[in-house]
């Protein structure tokens, strides 16, 4: 099945559609950001985090009209001095995000740090009237997760948590299809990431290990659960529409035992108020299956990373359909074949169907990129997105944590928004 | 194979009927990925590869199937003809082709399944013509449906109705309330309109033709006719009934081929077969031009 590249205006048409479906109520208010082409006003933006993360955004908001990179921090100075190469000689460089924000008072920033930085990075750009679009995960315990949104909420404040699937086109059609029933209630979800490599970035020097491949150590992140697990989670909870009450599973580092502090697989079982449950597993030793959310249902399977989807019951073909109600009703009659929509040696399509039969060339970044700069320009605060990336942020910790202490883990009590 | 499965076990439980439609579907799987042209690593596709420039060793299954589907060809004087897959990828590639008598002529004649030769005591195929390749299409839904019958035998499911695309029909034992599974042809351009009929028991159907979409989607006709090179361009279809699924298969193709006076010869070396032919015309109606029941 050829499809065709996705065009803007067919993008921002289907966005519309399913953002405006009575079935999701308004369920996804962010979706409707993303018609909003205002332009004007512009926006002064600083990026805090400057390496291959806060670079990647930045590809994405250089493009974007009346938006002023004004300022760029970063504390590892190869980074800082590339940033500046990319963003411009205009926009002014720190190295301590403070002074940044006092000197410079940007309207919105960009938080791409490592993970333990998010809390009070996030913290006090709000607390200084600056809207925040921090990338996921939220944060690295329930406590500072908390505090953001105590923050947000208490600052009214926009509060983006990086989570591109809520902008990915292909996520947000299969999520209206799930809703309107096209796999009957979900049952299980399934969800995987898988790569083969060592996750390791290059050290120029021995004293840099721990600041450049924070990502090892358990003082910085929670390894494959907030850096990829996240993602995944934020899916199935939007996809259940609800979070998980609890979670069980285990981890180990069984290959790469080079020092890193992080397991190197980690498998788990959410379990949903629903009664279904995400069945998630990611490891760095094997890419053979590479990334993949499967939602199952008695009426089909979807899988989102690829966008295809498969009918448990296809209908049969018309003449074979006649027959069945011939059977069900015990008469003997003729069973008509080759009908008229019968075609000699007709293929099926035993490869599943695409939710969306076109390519997509952006996987959410540039739309959410958008979205973000758009809210920030209207000022208009939307607390949905930042439930989201909470909500996904606390079950990937239960997570974390269900494996560290090897008991299962129940949703913090108080911790909803 | 390229087409879609409906298996119909009337009476059967669920359990028995997953398990029987799992066996079907993992022999069918496995079939298929040794005769498929469109699977590269499959034994045809190595055969229509390598087999020009020397022997293929092939295993027992393959080379009796291409054994019998030569022997069909035979039998069907030469108008079944399942050689000519890369003759109708030139002439699609290249339609002025069908406006040069002469070359298409001498292209002709380096097809057929006399370049198929097939070594018993090596177990090897080699093929002795450049322009010959095996196009599984016109055969590989009776094989399969020949498979079925005897993976069938083992159930204790002895009436079944199993359909594949709508062109390949295995009908066994009866409709459980009626005495045999009666089938109708239907006009493939009016919904209500039977062309004719079949009672079916413990027997293959098998349907060929043109259609406008045949002709639409390749600029000609997908079955070429052995003896002059050209596909066929007429909306002619030909329906068989017979006791084998190869056999059924080999026939309606050869009959779409075959000239009118050469229709009552063929029938006569398919004893066991019925078979009607019909044409549409250019108001969409189906006339049968020919007829021969058991």
């Amino acid at each position: 099945m050829m499809k065709d590249l996705i065009d803007r205006r067919d993008f921002i048409k289907t966005f519309s559609i399913i953002a405006g479906s009575s079935m999701l109520a308004g369920s996804m208010p962010w979706l409707k950001t993303v018609n909003a082409q205002e332009t004007g006003k512009v926006v002064r933006l600083g990026i805090i985090g400057t390496g291959s993360r806060g670079m990647h955004l930045h590809l994405f908001l250089k493009d974007i009209p009346d938006l002023d990179i004004c300022c760029i921090c970063d504390d590892y100075e190869p980074n800082l001095q590339a940033a500046q190469a990319a963003v411009g000689p205009k926009a002014r460089a720190y190295t301590d995000y403070r002074i940044m924000l006092e000197k410079e008072k940007p309207d919105a920033v960009v938080i791409a740090t490592p993970l333990y930085e998010h809390a009070h990075m996030t913290i006090d750009a709000l607390k200084a009237g600056i809207h925040v679009f921090c990338e996921k995960s939220m944060a690295k315990t329930y406590e500072d997760c908390n505090e953001m949104v105590k923050t947000h909420l208490s600052t009214g404040k926009i509060l983006y948590i990086g989570h591109q699937r809520l902008f990915n086109i292909k996520f947000q059609q299969a999520y209206k299809m799930i809703r309107e029933g096209k796999l009957g209630n979900i049952t299980q979800i399934r969800a995987f990431w898988h790569r083969n490599n060592d996750w390791r970035r290059p050290v120029p020097s021995p004293d840099l290990e721990r600041k450049i491949n924070w990502r090892m150590y358990h003082e910085y992140s929670c390894g494959l659960m907030t850096e990829l697990a996240s993602h995944h989670i934020q899916v199935a909870n939007q996809i259940y529409n609800e979070h998980p009450e609890c979670v069980w599973g285990s981890g180990s580092i069984n290959y790469w035992k080079d020092g890193r502090e992080v397991n190197d697989n980690v498998n788990l079982v959410y379990k949903y108020p629903c009664k279904s449950h995400l069945v998630y597993d990611s490891l760095i030793s094997n890419k053979h299956y590479g990334l993949e959310v499967q939602v199952q249902g008695p009426q089909g399977t979807m899988e989102l990373e690829s966008g295809k989807m498969w009918e448990e019951f296809p209908p049969p073909a018309p003449g074979i359909l006649q027959l069945i109600n011939n059977l069900e009703h015990k008469v003997f009659d003729v069973i008509p074949i080759g009908g008229a929509s019968w075609v000699p040696d007709s293929a099926v399509n035993d490869k599943g169907q695409y939710i969306i039969n076109k390519v997509l060339e952006d996987d959410g970044t540039k739309m959410q990129m958008e979205a973000f700069v758009a809210d920030v320009r209207n000022n208009r605060v939307d607390s949905e997105i930042t439930k989201q990336g909470f909500h996904s942020t606390i079950a990937t910790l239960m997570g974390f944590n269900a494996i560290m202490n090897n008991e299962i883990v129940y949703w913090p009590e108080g911790l909803v928004m | 194979m390229g087409t879609r499965i409906d298996i119909i076990l009337p009476g059967c439980d669920d359990e028995s009927a997953d398990s029987i439609c799992l066996r079907l579907q993992h022999e069918l799987k496995r079939t298929e990925e040794k005769i498929s042209i469109y699977i590269p690593e499959s034994d045809f596709s190595i055969i229509n590869k390598l087999a020009f420039n020397k022997p293929v060793k092939t295993d027992e299954e393959i080379f009796d199937l291409l054994d019998e589907v030569i022997r069909l060809s035979e039998k069907t004087h030469g108008f079944f003809d399942f050689t000519l897959g890369r003759l109708l990828k030139l002439i699609q590639e290249d339609t002025s082709l069908l406006s040069d008598e002469k070359k298409l002529g001498d292209l002709i004649q380096k097809t057929g399944t006399r370049y198929i030769k097939l070594d018993r005591k090596l177990h090897t195929i080699s093929v002795t013509s450049d322009l010959v390749s095996i196009d599984s299409g016109g055969f590989g839904k009776g094989f399969g449906l020949d498979l079925v019958k005897n993976i069938m035998k083992d159930t204790k499911i002895y009436s079944y109705f199993i359909s594949f695309g709508e062109s390949s029909i295995l009908a066994c034992g009866s409709h459980p309330y009626g005495n045999s599974w009666k089938t109708g042809i239907r006009n493939i351009f009016k919904e209500d309109e039977y062309i004719c009929s079949f009672e079916m028991r413990d027997e293959f159907l098998s349907v060929s033709g043109i259609t406008p979409q045949n002709l639409k989607k390749f600029g000609t006709g997908h079955i070429i006719n052995p003896v002059n090179g050209k596909p066929v361009a007429r909306l002619l279809h030909a329906a068989v009934k017979g006791k084998n699924g190869l056999a059924t298969e080999a026939l309606s193709t050869a009959l779409i081929v075959a000239p009118e006076e050469h229709r009552d010869m063929l029938m006569k070396e398919f004893t066991d077969c019925s078979a009607v032919i019909f044409e549409y015309d250019e108001n969409n109606n189906a006339k049968i031009i020919y007829q021969k029941t058991i």
